[in-house]
Parts: C-alpha cells; structure tokens; sequence
C-alpha cells in the first residue's frame, strides 16, 4: 500500500496523525468522570432556567459528601469551565454559570455525538 | 521509472525542506535564546529539538537526512577550518539518532510506521528518549574527537534539558496553535 503512496502523500498523512496525537497532549485542564458529572448537572439547571446555587451544588448527596463537591467546584473554577454570578439584593446566594469553554465543551460533544450518528446511518 | 524519478524528486524536496526548517529554528533559537547558552552548541532551551521529533516522525529518513545537511551547514566553520571530521560527525549524530531510535522503536513494534497507534503520552515518552538519545550521541562524538574542554558527565545534562523543554515548548506551541485553528473553525460554523 505503501508503495502507491507519493512521498508528499506519506508526509501529509503523517502529519495529520501527528496533528492529532499533537492536539490530545495533556495541559492540565481535562476533567475526571466526577467533575464531568457536576458539570453535567450544573448546566443541565442552567439551560433549563433555573441556575443552581453553590449551596444546592455541593448538596447533590449522589456525586459526594459537600467538602468533596466543594473542592470539585473549585477545580472546575480553575479550569474556567464554572463561574459565578450573585444575585442582585442577595449577595449570599452564588449562581454557577457556565463559561464559554462550557458551552464550546457541550458543542464540541454534540458535534461528536452527530458525526457519530452519521457514520451509523451511513 | 517515471514514478521512480518522481519519489527521488519528492524525497529530495523534503529533506532541503527539513534542512531549511531546522536551520531557521537553529538561528531563531541562537536569536532570541542566546542569553541560555550553557556552552558552544549547547543551550538549556534548544527549540530546533522539536523539529528532530516532528521531522524525523513525519518524514522519516528525509527528515533525518534534512536535519544532517542542516548541522553540516551550521558546522560549516569546522569544514572550513581544521576539524572537518567533528563537523561532519555532528550532523550524523544529530540527525541519523533520531531516525535510528525511531527505527529501533518501529523493530520493537513500539511505533506504527504511519503513527496510527501513537498517543500523546507516547509522543511525550518518545520526546523524551530523542532529548536524551540527541545528548548522548553528541556528547559520545564530543569525546571520541577530542573536542576541547568538554567534561561528558556535566554537559550532557544542559544538553538533554535543552532538548526536552525545547521539543516540549514546540510541541505544546504547535497544539496551542491548532487549538486556535479548530475553536476559531468551529465558532465559523454555521
């Protein structure tokens, strides 16, 4: 098969894997399975209208005990996939929005998720 | 035979291309790095490194082939001068260890030819042991050719460090970059 291929072609095959493998290097901001599930759950609230409150977050008993959640909403803080927002006359409650690496995240998922269903079907 | 002197053709054209890039990034490395040189040819941030991995696995033996005229060219002093031998051996060990590790790698089926299986822990693995194969290669032909004031145990650290976070910076530069390319492509998207 090898032998068909031009020299050029070799290459750019190449290095369209390398590109690849280039773009999946670690940087420190990917998510484990527990903070993927909150962020599931947070934005779920979120889009359908009824943003949850730090406290509700860190009181999802079936993802953790609350300094557990607490800690994982910082993470998720960090990695700017979380943020918050105060309510206006109530400075206590905190809001988590989802940032625009949230939303890009959840798109790039659903890309995924058609790709993949159109390959099924085709 | 057409298609013969089309490969020769082709091969030839990436190996003057690898040649080119290494010898760019080696100037633009002694440019905006010089103040990190640790000796003569040896600094603690050698971005060239990253093209020996990104060439070599890219391009196979042309890369190599392209980083060993490119040393030559840099070396072109030691031709000139009296120790052509050195110069000649820096290119050999700079360009054929990767090519000969990879190789190596590929025997041992730890390595696709066409990097279908790579991963990026691999790619990091693999980053490393050319830093380090780079190094000591350099360093063996440093000590056969009696280059002057060359002590193997200590200066084969800042060499293999300056390899490692050299590719590393490339590498993650070159992600950095592509990232931008995909996020910008995907906000164009209707």
């Amino acid at each position: 098969m090898e032998k068909n291929q031009s020299a050029f072609a070799t290459a750019y095959l190449r290095f369209l894997q390398l590109a690849k493998v280039v773009q999946a290097l670690p940087d420190g901001q990917e998510m484990d399975a527990n903070e993927v599930a909150l962020l599931e759950s947070v934005v779920l609230r979120w889009y359908e209208g009824q943003p949850m409150t730090v406290r509700e977050a860190i009181a999802l008993a079936s993802l953790g005990s609350p300094a557990t959640l607490h800690k994982r909403i910082t993470r998720l803080r960090e990695k700017d996939m979380l943020s918050t927002l105060n309510q206006e006359g109530d400075r206590r409650a905190k809001f988590l929005i989802p940032t625009q690496r949230t939303l890009d995240y959840f798109q790039h998922l659903g890309r995924s998720m058609q790709q993949a269903h159109k390959g099924l079907a085709a | 035979m057409r298609h013969w002197l089309q490969d020769g053709l082709e091969k030839t054209a990436l190996t003057f291309l690898s040649a080119v890039l290494f010898v760019g990034f080696f100037k633009f490395n002694n440019w905006i790095f010089s103040h990190l040189q640790y000796s003569e040819g040896v600094s603690w941030l050698f971005l060239p490194a990253g093209f020996r991995v990104i060439l070599v696995l890219v391009l196979g033996l042309p890369g190599a082939l392209g980083l060993m005229l490119g040393s030559w060219f840099i070396d072109w002093d030691l031709f000139a001068g009296s120790n052509a031998i050195l110069g000649f051996m820096n290119g050999v060990a700079g360009g054929m260890t990767p090519w000969l590790v990879m190789k190596f790698l590929q025997n041992r089926q730890w390595l696709n030819t066409h990097l279908q299986t790579l991963t990026a822990p691999q790619l990091l693995n693999l980053t490393l042991i050319f830093a380090a194969a780079s190094a000591i290669a350099h360093q063996l032909v440093w000590l056969l050719l009696e280059r002057p004031n060359l002590n193997i145990w200590v200066d084969v650290w800042p060499m293999f460090v300056g390899n490692a976070l050299g590719a590393l910076l490339m590498l993650y530069g070159c992600k950095f970059v592509l990232d931008c390319v995909q996020s910008k492509a995907a906000n164009d998207q209707p």
